[in-house]
């Protein structure tokens, strides 16, 4: 990993090798001493550098070709952009939800802030899933390093106690500087990494896969310093001053009625059969409640790290060593349990209750045993739903100033969005939708006009706003990402396309592209103003839109996973993108460059600008005029005429279909039958196949179907086929093999097939059909 | 000027009168080494961004300087150009901590380089790679190099690391401009 990062590639470093020995004369008194120092980075480097740059010219080529036709006036403006940093082995894992550039420290520098996800496919470390292996993570985490203040189990006991008395709120834990959670020795975790430049700084493990970070200012006036908010299953865990501050959960949902019937039902039933065998009851419920799915702390700690699975097992041999009694209590349970699993289990078939957590955890626990000593361990417990965060963003209170206060919005895996105030951790608004949500956008402030537009899982899309929720409309792809303006909304589908949907629901336009889309984010900063977001696809590239206009294509040497444009250190038109293999790649606008960004946008789209070919006026043309406008009755009378008579050949023409029957729909009153051909293969050897079925609604006897060709090129094996019967509504198959004579074959004759559909005493055909093979004759000439 | 102060100037009766252009990205210490060099100024710890530009006169050896320090900022580095037709050198200011922006500063100096009032004028530039005192910044060959000086064939022009805060640096650099004109 080390050596991966030294070979951090610098693009302008290229330039650096190369010029590097014939530093002008001048100065060489200050060079001499520097010159070793850029030998050994040199020679580390210098493989990788020249690969790269390579690569990298190569895409600046096709930017240039791709962007020909909108740039093709301004020719010095070719390149846009400042390849700044291409680091292809940086080893993040993210998406855009989780990058963001903070001034951490106050002092109008933006950091790159991402939350890395960490070598997330192939991590033994990592236990996503499980909320209850989580907080035990978390628990420990933080355990390990309370151990040294005194305490440790005050601070514990607090947080119980809130968690049951806070049924209603958000609940919040302060954290302290050094409850940071680090997990030493552990690589490929998930980590908060603060960068300076290009470089990490600063490091903060956390303690599962983030779904989302953001930034933002909260209330106190004199505090310049920003909050990052990272979401990471049910909890917000809020970080200032590179320091973790507030820990916030979401107020837990009530769970449906008759699953929370089910439980009562249960540990009823259990503490009754407790009360009748009342000596042992004691032992066993503390014992268990020492394990770590319990929710109630009792006296023992020590126990805290073993596994549920050896105390339960435990318990289970000292209950058989037990007597009888015992024996007697544990088939009570069993059956109590095995009851609960049923009705649990059929609740969740039925699709329409979603279970708690503890549940579907506990169907899904092992055997029979394991289930049974949770539920003695669990006797007080309080059935909730814990929202699972899906998705999170920022909406501004009051004020567009960048430093202005901003509350948090937050999508759950249970159906609702909420907005929170972080400042006091209070909910101070709720929706609740159909699904869960996937996906949020969020235009405007809060106190004056704003909306959030919703993306659920299954692919609807909801409007919110002060004080309307409404379903603007149901999408058949699922989506992957939104971006809101005032009045529009662009969605990025499942099926290559981008779509935009005024906010009252009405479809404006959809944009096809070549590849599937990754991801889509908003260019905001200094480009705001002219509605610009970027798509990255599949395919290696990214483009930048404008409202419907391509503005310009970015080719990336891999897939883009993240991105995001803003302010990055002092510079404020920054791009920077993160790789599917964890690449680090950042560019800079050029200063001039911005105006152009503008000026597309407002001007119209270049087509409209490129002349008409109009041909000049003729002598021809002008008398043409002359004579149209002296002559328009006459020429009136004998369009209408020549009309007429077109329009009574059509009719003749068709009125001889008729009487041939040559039309694949029968007009006879007898039977309505409906035969249409086909002919496969190109070769001397093909096949008719015949699709007839009765669209009528009488039974049709006795048909048979006849071949009429020149038996000198055609051989066919049977040339009458007799149907007996033919059902209404049934569709027939009737293949037939043909072959052709070559060596008769003449361009003159006639080298058609015709088909009768005839029925017996009749002598019109009900249906003729005409099968010209004249076409696979000709083809086979040319090859031969 | 005519023919007589020309006159008087050769006489050294009269001080020529100079035009200099100091510019740089923002941040990177340009009216500091203005304040250092002005000898009407002392105050160096009262310095805060500046907006558009503001002009400095003082007389330094036999010369009348008339520095315009311009503001680095995204939004006003078009102003620049606007100077380049009647100026007689140009300071380049590069904050030699400021890695990652160097390749907005060559940029910036590539553009005004090929600008067309400057491109056939030989004027001395002097570069100035500020900050020397901060560690792990850049030395002034990795600055000379990351701006591509070596590539600059029309200009006459000097680098020099220098502290804009302590003066350290400062006069070597301004000697070497001095010299030119
Ligand atoms: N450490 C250090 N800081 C400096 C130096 N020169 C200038 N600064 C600081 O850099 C900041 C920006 O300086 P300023 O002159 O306003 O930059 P300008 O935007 O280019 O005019 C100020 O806070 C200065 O104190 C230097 O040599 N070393
Ligand atoms: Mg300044």
């Amino acid at each position: 990993m080390n050596f991966l990062s030294s070979s951090k590639i610098k693009l302008n470093d290229k330039n650096a090798i190369e010029d590097k020995k014939d530093i002008t004369s001048k100065n060489n008194d200050e060079t001499t001493n520097d010159i070793p120092y850029e030998k050994k980075n040199e020679s580390k480097n210098i493989d990788n550098v020249n690969t790269n740059t390579n690569n990298i010219n190569n895409n600046n080529n096709n930017k240039n070709e791709n962007n020909h036709n909108i740039e093709n006036k301004n020719e010095d403006k070719k390149n846009i952009w400042i390849d700044v940093v291409y680091d292809p082995f940086n080893g993040i894992q993210t998406t855009s939800d989780c990058i963001d550039l903070v001034d951490v420290d106050g002092i109008n520098q933006h950091h790159l802030v991402i939350a890395d996800f960490g070598d997330y496919k192939n991590n033994k470390y990592i236990k996503s899933g499980s909320l209850i292996s989580m907080n035990e993570d978390s628990n420990l985490i933080n355990k390990k390093y309370n151990k040294n203040t005194e305490n440790e189990s005050s601070v514990f006991k607090k947080q119980n106690e809130k968690k049951l008395l806070m049924k209603n709120r958000v609940s919040s834990l302060i954290l302290n500087k050094n409850d940071v959670a680090m997990n030493d020795n552990k690589t490929g975790i998930p980590v908060l990494k603060i960068f300076k430049d290009d470089n990490v700084e600063t490091k903060l493990d956390l303690p599962d896969i983030p779904r989302a970070i953001c930034s933002f200012y909260t209330d106190s006036q004199q505090e310049t310093h920003p909050t990052i908010a990272v979401a990471i299953g049910t909890t917000i865990y809020m970080y200032r001053d590179r320091f973790p501050y507030i820990k916030m959960t979401l107020p837990p949902i009530e769970a449906n009625p008759l699953e929370e019937e089910a439980w009562k039902n249960v540990i009823m039933q259990v503490n009754n059969a407790n009360k009748t065998f009342d000596r042992n009851s004691d032992i066993k419920v503390s014992n268990i409640s020492d394990s770590d799915i319990s929710l109630n702390e009792t006296s023992d700690k020590h126990k805290h790290s073993a596994s549920n699975e050896k105390l339960n097992n435990n318990i289970n041999n000292n209950n058989i060593e037990n007597n009888e009694q015992n024996d007697e209590l544990h088939s009570k349970l069993v059956t109590i349990v095995n009851e609960l699993v049923e009705t649990l289990s059929s609740l969740r078939n039925n699709g329409v209750i979603q279970l708690t957590q503890i549940s579907i955890e506990f169907l899904a626990l092992d055997d029979i045993e394991t289930k049974i000593a949770f539920i003695v361990g669990n006797l007080d417990f309080t059935l909730s739903i814990e929202p699972t965060i899906t998705t999170m963003t920022t909406i501004k209170k009051d004020s567009e100033e960048v430093e202005s206060i901003s509350y948090l919005v937050v999508g759950v895996n249970e159906k609702l969005v909420y907005i929170v105030n972080p400042n006091g951790c209070q909910v101070i608004e709720k929706f609740q939708l159909s699904s869960s949500i996937q996906l949020l956008s969020v235009y405007g402030l809060y106190e004056s006009k704003y909306h959030i537009i919703a993306g659920c899982f299954d692919g609807s899309i909801y409007y919110l706003s002060g004080n309307s929720c409404y379903k603007i409309v149901q999408l058949e792809f699922l989506p992957i990402g939104i971006v809101t303006f005032e009045k529009s909304i662009i969605i990025g589908c499942m099926n290559n396309t981008l779509y935009s949907y005024s906010i009252t629901g009405k479809k404006q336009y959809s944009i096809n592209l070549p590849s599937p889309i990754v991801n889509i984010q908003e260019l905001n900063g200094s480009l705001r103003k002219v509605k610009c977001y970027a798509v990255s696809l599949q395919n290696n590239e990214v483009r930048v839109f404008s409202d419907k206009n391509l503005i310009l294509t970015i080719p990336t040497p891999d897939i883009i996973t993240g991105m995001i444009f803003g302010k990055f250190e002092r510079e404020q038109n920054s791009l920077i993108m993160i790789t599917k293999n964890g690449g680090l790649i950042i560019k800079f606008l050029k200063r001039n460059a911005t105006s152009t960004f503008e000026d597309i946008n407002l001007r119209p789209p270049i087509e409209q600008k490129e002349p008409i070919n109009v041909p000049k006026k003729t002598r021809l043309y002008i008398d043409q005029i002359v004579r149209e406008k002296e002559n328009a009755i006459e020429m009136h009378t004998i369009f209408q005429r020549d009309l007429f008579r077109m329009k009574l050949i059509a009719a003749r023409a068709y009125a001889k279909t008729f009487k041939n029957t040559l039309n694949p729909i029968s007009g006879t009153s007898t039977a309505k039958i409906k035969m249409t051909l086909e002919i496969l293969g190109i070769n001397v050897n093909f096949k008719i196949r015949l699709d007839i079925t009765n669209i009528g609604n009488n039974i049709a006897k006795n048909l048979f179907v006849l071949f009429d060709y020149n038996n000198e090129i055609f051989t066919i094996e049977k040339p009458i086929i007799n149907i007996p019967i033919i059902l209404p509504g049934i569709n027939y198959t009737i293949d037939c093999l043909i072959k052709q004579n070559t060596q008769a074959y003449d361009k003159e004759l006639n080298n058609q097939i015709k088909i009768l559909l005839c029925e017996k005493g009749y002598i019109t055909p009900i249906v003729t059909s005409v099968a010209d093979v004249g076409m696979c004759q000709d083809l086979l000439e040319i090859y031969e | 000027m005519g023919r007589f102060s020309d006159f008087l100037i050769a006489l050294g009766f009269m001080k020529k009168k100079v035009n200099i252009l100091c510019v740089g990205l923002d941040n990177s210490g340009k009216t500091t080494i203005i304040n250092t060099l002005n000898p009407n100024k002392v105050d160096n710890s009262m310095i805060v961004p500046t907006i558009g530009f503001s002009i400095e006169t003082f007389s330094k050896s036999k010369l009348n300087l008339t520095v315009i320090d311009m503001s680095g900022q995204g939004r006003y580095r078009d102003l620049w150009e606007h100077y380049y037709a009647d100026v007689d050198a140009v300071i380049y200011v590069v904050d030699s901590s400021d890695k990652i922006r160097t390749c907005v500063a060559k940029d910036e100096l590539e553009q005004m380089l090929n600008h067309k009032d400057l491109k056939k004028r030989k004027i001395p530039i002097l570069f100035f790679a500020n900050k020397n005192d901060i560690e792990d910044g850049m030395s002034v060959a990795d600055c000379s190099n990351a701006l591509g000086l070596n590539n600059v064939k029309t200009k006459n022009w000097y680098i020099c690391s220098c502290n804009g805060l302590t003066g350290d640096g400062i006069l070597t650099g301004f000697n070497w401009l001095i010299e030119q004109l």
